[in-house]
């Protein structure tokens, strides 16, 4: 509540508090009625939006892979959704921040998801799918990176990098719209299987005899995957390190249960985002820092951190 | 538990080949309920493959019957409610808490919604029959090798399901918790359940088992009455050891003195032949 109050009185202008409600039961002046509803109310319910799902996607996919440090880039659906999008700007098809950029982006994503199914088989193994989806990612990596070589001029080619780098500027309800469904519906495929989350805790085998269809468990994440981040990097761009932060900060809360994680991972990771965002608008930079390097920045680190961590349990143990 | 029926479980003529190579060739085995068998036999046998056919893991030839019901006719929640699978191993990803993990065992009940105060009884006696009522708390990553051999059984025993399929639920238990496993094992049959158990430890299975049954080469080469199948011929072929079988309070125990030698059974045979 706080960060979103925050995220609309934050900017080049600073609105404070008051205003903001006034604005809200309709009076206010008018260019203050323009910059919260226009500009920034959008900014914060994307913020939301994206954060939260990037962080369900990881809490979901660690559930699954029974790895905390199983990040939703894995199946390669965001890098997909990265080159959908960058390969319209460089076509000159569309600017930054124009429609067909998200809907060739979810396009991609869906189509990644298409290409994991046809190169695993639909029954394959959680490792084959991990490759696979490792593959595609490299694949539309390669493309993403041809897509800027092939930049028709040095402006497509810096918007193209800007884009690429993540942000929520200047983004307005028609982002909202495109990306609202389909981050509901993967969202819902997302939460469908909370408990077989908690039970792949005894691993694979013993979760398949409490009754559990493992794959067509893997089927619903890996598409819920790609709807929800799919969505999210076609309108945001790649914003890095939420969906694997979020969830680990909150798992003690819940006793490790990975199925009582994925409300709590949600609600951190949009609340890390929407702080995010406020925070780059506070930086007293030249030209505003984008929120995808700032969360990679303070992700790294802590991906780092926590690898260090467990690096000997990762070493020794086998974990399949 | 079930109602009691004669063949609980049914394998009928099981082969079982992965990656092309056949690991397991026509067995055929029934249990009654009430009944608790243990399955023998030298590494790489089949005995965790058979295991995993009767719980419907692994694809197979032939039939398995449960209940009066084929296993390839019930959905994956009634295969649930019926089977309870403890596999080797115990594994635990995460850490989380004893009372946490044994309840994991009314998942086919209590699918995804709160335990009902029947769910919590059934948790609750579980702990308490596998001696891990103590744990509750605890992570189970903490816990000792032996410590969560017993939660991962009190898990399964939450299930209440009617048939047991546990490999190797003894090993890395120290001597008085194998009884205590055993005894809990065979009491399970006793209220009714039907009991299919790998065990290593040929004194436990003789001690416990109401039958045996011998895994040799992917075929069941003995099954029978613990002083039937406990021989040294059994155990010379089975497991190529040359053991002596002694009794203590009346239970066999086979106790291996050396690795047979091809040559010193066929001169074994060759003398019995001249006897």
């Amino acid at each position: 509540m706080i960060g979103f109050l925050a995220s609309l009185a934050v900017g080049p202008v600073l609105i404070p508090p008051l205003e903001i409600v006034a604005t809200a039961v309709g009076s206010g002046d008018l260019p203050t009625r323009i910059i919260v509803t226009e500009i920034r109310l959008p900014r914060a319910i994307l913020a939301l939006l994206i954060g939260g799902s990037l962080a369900l996607a990881g809490a979901a996919l660690q559930g699954l892979l029974r790895n905390p440090l199983a990040a939703p880039s894995l199946f390669g659906a965001p890098a997909a959704a990265a080159f959908g999008a960058v390969s319209v700007i460089s076509l000159g098809l569309a600017g930054a921040l124009s429609i067909y950029l998200p809907a060739a982006a979810i396009v991609a994503s869906f189509a990644s998801v298409a290409l994991l199914l046809l190169v695993a088989g639909p029954r394959a193994s959680l490792l084959v799918l991990i490759l696979a989806g490792l593959a595609i990612s490299s694949l539309a990596g390669a493309g993403t990176a041809l897509a800027l070589n092939l930049a028709p001029n040095p402006f497509a080619a810096l918007e193209i990098a800007f884009w690429l780098l993540g942000s929520l500027e200047d983004r307005s309800f028609r982002h909202v719209v495109i990306a609202v469904p389909f981050i509901v519906v993967g969202a819902a495929l997302l939460m469908w299987d909370r408990s077989a989350f908690k039970a792949l805790t005894l691993g694979e085998e013993a979760a398949a005899t409490l009754g559990f269809d493992l794959s067509r468990i893997r089927l619903r994440v890996v598409l819920g995957v790609a709807m929800t981040v799919g969505a999210g990097v076609a309108v945001a761009g790649s914003i890095g390190f939420i969906g694997l932060v979020a969830p680990h900060i909150v798992r003690p809360f819940v006793r490790y249960d990975p199925s009582r994680l994925l409300v709590p991972a949600t609600l951190a990771g949009a609340a890390l985002l929407l702080f995010a965002d406020v925070g780059v608008r506070l930086m007293p930079t030249q030209s505003q820092i984008k929120v995808g390097v700032v969360t990679a920045l303070i992700g790294a680190p802590f991906f780092i951190a926590l690898i260090m961590r467990r690096r000997h349990e990762l070493s020794g143990a086998d974990r399949g | 538990m079930g109602p009691i029926v004669a063949d609980a479980v049914r394998l009928e003529a099981i082969t079982c080949r992965i990656g092309g190579t056949t690991i397991l060739t026509d067995v055929s085995l029934s249990l009654a309920a009430g009944e608790f068998v243990a399955l023998v036999g030298p590494n790489g046998a089949g005995k965790t493959t058979l295991l995993r056919c009767a719980a419907g893991l692994a694809g197979y030839g032939g039939d398995v019957v449960i209940g009066g019901s084929r296993l390839s006719d019930l959905t994956l929640g009634e295969r649930a409610k019926t089977i309870g699978y403890l596999p080797q191993g115990h594994v635990f990803h995460w850490p989380m808490a004893v009372w946490d993990i044994v309840a994991l065992g009314r998942l086919p009940q209590a699918r995804g919604a709160d335990l009902s105060a029947a769910d919590r009884d059934a948790v609750r006696q579980a702990m308490a029959e596998a001696g891990v009522t103590k744990l509750a708390d605890r992570p189970v990553t903490t816990l000792s090798g032996g410590e969560r051999a017993r939660v991962a059984l009190a898990r399964v025993l939450a299930t209440k399901a009617p048939v047991l399929l546990a490999d190797e639920p003894t090993s890395s238990l120290d001597p008085r918790y194998q009884l205590a496993v055993g005894d809990l094992l065979k009491r399970q049959a006793r209220a009714g359940g039907t009991v299919l158990a790998v065990l290593h430890d040929l004194g436990l299975a003789a001690r416990f088992a109401d039958r045996i049954a011998v895994l040799h080469d992917g075929r069941l080469t003995a099954l029978g009455p613990p002083r039937e199948v406990l021989t040294p011929d059994t155990l010379r072929s089975a497991f190529g050891v040359e053991a002596e079988i002694i009794e203590v309070r009346g239970v066999p125990v086979a106790v291996p003195v050396a690795a047979s030698r091809p040559d010193l059974v066929e001169s074994n045979r060759q003398t019995d032949a001249a006897n």
